[in-house]
């Protein structure tokens, strides 16, 4: 390897062999096995810097990843991690094999769909805030919700006026519809999860990123499981027709690489592995990938 | 083989808004170039008074919610909480950050606020 020469990685894999088929890296660069012991980590030689993120670049990175997964397990890397040279690749697989070997073996034949839902829900919270105004108008100015009135304290008039108590007043409304509206977003996840569960093996949910944006889902398939899974969005659509969906995948299960033990080993640690941890990040980076192919 | 990758939705309009909406916040690294660093720390350090002012929020409402304040408590409580608030509005203003900007993500544990 030449001076200057860095090393481009796309994944980790269950297998020390080459690489069997041609397949075309990062700006065309040829693709290799860094084989450690029984598993390898899959590299190209990156001259110079990476470059800027584009889609091109970020299309050929997935697409690697997607061939190796034909016939290997696969930890995906996340876009664009360089290593300064083919020791510390090594290194770094030292430091966790037995993270990444556990991964592989948990993730083999595994690939990872995403869900996304829309719920109107501007329109919900404004609905709540027009039903608190009106439950709780005739009782007192601070509220109650569903009926149960709050029990402030008797104020005798001396703190009616009171800004703070006003203040007070208007952050209490706002939690109380807050709360609510979670208590109704919780309801709904849980009836189009429960669809998802059936067919799936795992999951990452994140809920309310925005208001209206209820539900950005991950879920971990068996391969052979992929139709049924199609089916279960399918029939979920058809029933919960209200909601807007975003159906996406295969994916490699970008979201399902758990190195926790790692993390918490190289916080123990002193120096390069936490340094390797940080550099390496297996997160998902398909939801950038998603969103520039949208 | 190849993956037979999908991508469907009934609205990609809205869906590209709510992601975009969705990315606001504190990005993973502090812009520390010459020109913006005072913003950036700023921004970093806002962020998590804003944490800790929305938890005493929180803790508030709950204690409001149990009932138990006397009045000088609630008239207390609204005074700080209103302060609180006037000041991180100052704060925000000064270094020119909106409220969507002072968030972080924490990956796996989602956003911070």
């Amino acid at each position: 390897m030449s001076r200057g020469m860095k090393i481009y990685i796309y994944g980790i894999i269950d297998s020390n062999n080459g690489i069997g088929e041609s397949v075309c890296g990062l700006k065309g660069a040829g693709v290799y096995n860094i084989p450690y012991r029984d598993i390898g980590v899959v590299a190209s030689d990156l001259n110079g810097q990476i470059g800027d993120i584009t889609q091109d670049s970020a299309v050929e990175h997935e697409r690697v990843v997607e061939k190796l997964m034909i016939n290997c397990a696969v930890l995906p890397v996340k876009f664009r991690t360089v290593f300064a040279s083919r020791e510390n690749v090594l290194s770094m697989m030292k430091d966790y094999y037995s993270d990444f070997r556990a991964n592989l073996d948990r993730l083999r034949d595994k690939v990872e769909f995403g869900i996304k839902i829309i719920w109107p829900g501007e329109a919900i919270k404004a609905r709540l805030d027009i039903d608190y105004n009106k439950n709780n108008a005739s009782v007192n100015p601070a509220g109650s919700v569903k009926g149960q009135a709050i029990d402030w304290p008797d104020l005798d008039g001396r703190l009616a006026d009171s800004p703070a108590k006003r203040f007070l007043m208007n952050a209490f409304k706002n939690y109380k519809i807050d709360k609510e509206f979670k208590e109704k977003a919780d309801g709904c996840i849980a009836v189009v999860d429960h669809l998802f569960s059936r067919v799936a093996v795992d999951k990452k949910l994140e809920k309310l990123r925005t208001d209206n944006l209820l539900l950005n889902a991950a879920y971990l398939v068996d391969r052979n499981k992929q139709h049924d899974f199609r089916e279960a969005f399918e029939h979920t659509r058809s029933v919960h027709c209200g909601l807007k969906y975003l159906f996406s995948g295969p994916w490699p299960p970008y979201n399902f690489v758990d190195l926790r033990g790692s993390l918490i080993r190289s916080g123990m640690a002193v120096g390069q592995g936490a340094r390797v941890i940080k550099r390496l990040s297996l997160k998902a980076c398909h939801k950038v990938m998603r969103y520039d192919n949208e | 083989m190849t993956m037979n990758r999908t991508v469907e939705t009934d609205a990609p309009e809205t869906f590209i808004d709510e992601i975009n909406q969705s990315r606001t916040g504190l990005g993973k690294k502090i812009d520390a170039n010459p020109e913006d660093v005072e913003k950036g720390l700023a921004k970093l350090v806002l962020t998590l008074i804003e944490l800790i002012r929305k938890l005493m929020e929180k803790q508030a409402m709950r204690r409001v919610e149990g009932g138990s304040l006397t009045d000088e408590e609630i008239e207390r409580i609204g005074e700080t909480l209103m302060k609180l608030e006037d000041k991180m509005q100052e704060l925000k203003e000064v270094f020119g950050l909106e409220d969507e900007e002072l968030n972080l993500n924490l990956g796996p544990l989602g956003d911070l606020m």
